[in-house]
């Protein structure tokens, strides 16, 4: 989908700092959760994965994919 | 732009490099201003055959030359906050690129619309065209779009290495492990040039960061035609 208007994840105030891997992390998190907790077909849970997709690296999104389905994943979903 | 025997900082690409252009200036301007009369004074004394033996005290002049350092402090300490601050802005970016360092290249992966990912290599000298810029080119150039607030994300996959565009006056680390974030705005279209700044091993010169900035709608069309 290429938008005229471009956008990207929001300024989040809980990470206003340089370091902003909790607000990946907590994004992905949040998303799966949601997900769990409201159904596959929930479409508010979208704003989550759009913020986890633009923020976080891909090869930490495949890790963590990969140790959901083999459930090693360490955090709470 | 970077070319060798640069003597001063590059040309600015970015409103808050142009600022800190300013504050370099300025700040120098006064040490230059400094040198020079404490060199005179010093020049001069060689030539001072008078002693003055009844010196006690100067009461006055030691006032005047504490106050005096203290003002020309203040004239470099007030733009110097103003600055910092100025740095700390919270906008709200458009775009968010994120960089990530290996040894020894870099890749980019632009994920607000479809999903690009690509590696960017430095041209070896050996494969250089005549009008290329030797350790600087790469293979595959991040395209930006400029007058945009463009929000980037540096980490790492092995060791620390450090992103930086000195036409921007950006420069951040890249950790394994962490997600550093920065903010600029590119204010014109052009070829800016960086090269890796944390020591990475054997070919930590050669990881070289180019950045192709282009109007928008230009970055939007490579966008969508580089759907993957």
């Amino acid at each position: 989908m290429s938008a005229y208007k471009l956008e990207t994840a929001p300024f989040d105030p809980r990470f206003p700092n340089q370091n902003v891997t909790r607000y990946c992390y907590q994004s992905y998190i949040d998303f799966h959760r949601c997900q769990k907790k409201r159904g596959e077909d929930f479409a508010p849970c979208n704003y989550f994965q759009k913020v986890y997709k633009s923020m976080c690296p891909n090869a930490w999104v495949e890790k963590w994919d990969d140790q959901r389905e083999s459930g090693t994943f360490p955090g709470r979903i | 732009m970077s070319t060798w025997a640069n003597l001063g900082l590059q040309d600015s690409a970015s409103p808050l490099m142009e600022q800190l252009i300013f504050f370099h200036d300025h700040a120098l301007l006064i040490l230059v201003m400094i040198t020079v009369l404490v060199g005179y004074l010093m020049f001069m004394l060689f030539f001072n055959n008078y002693v003055n033996r009844f010196l006690l005290h100067g009461q006055l002049i030691e006032m005047i030359w504490t106050i005096l350092p203290a003002i020309i402090l203040l004239f470099i300490a007030l733009p110097s906050l103003r600055l910092l601050y100025l740095l700390d802005e919270i906008n709200e970016p458009s775009v968010t690129l994120k960089s990530i360092g290996h040894q020894w290249y870099w890749s980019y992966e632009y994920s607000d619309f479809n999903n690009i990912e690509f590696d960017s290599y430095m041209i070896p000298t050996n494969e250089l065209s005549t009008d290329g810029f030797r350790l600087l080119d790469v293979d595959n150039r991040i395209v930006l779009p400029m007058n945009s607030q463009i929000r980037i994300l540096v980490t790492a996959a092995d060791v620390i290495h450090s992103w930086t565009v000195p036409a921007l006056g950006v420069k951040v680390d890249g950790t394994p492990g962490r997600l550093n974030q920065t903010n600029f705005f590119i204010n014109r279209p052009g070829l800016f040039y960086g090269q890796c700044s944390e020591i990475c091993g054997a070919n930590h010169s050669f990881m070289p960061i180019v950045i192709e900035s282009v109007p928008v709608n230009y970055f939007i069309k490579w966008i969508s035609s580089n759907n993957s």
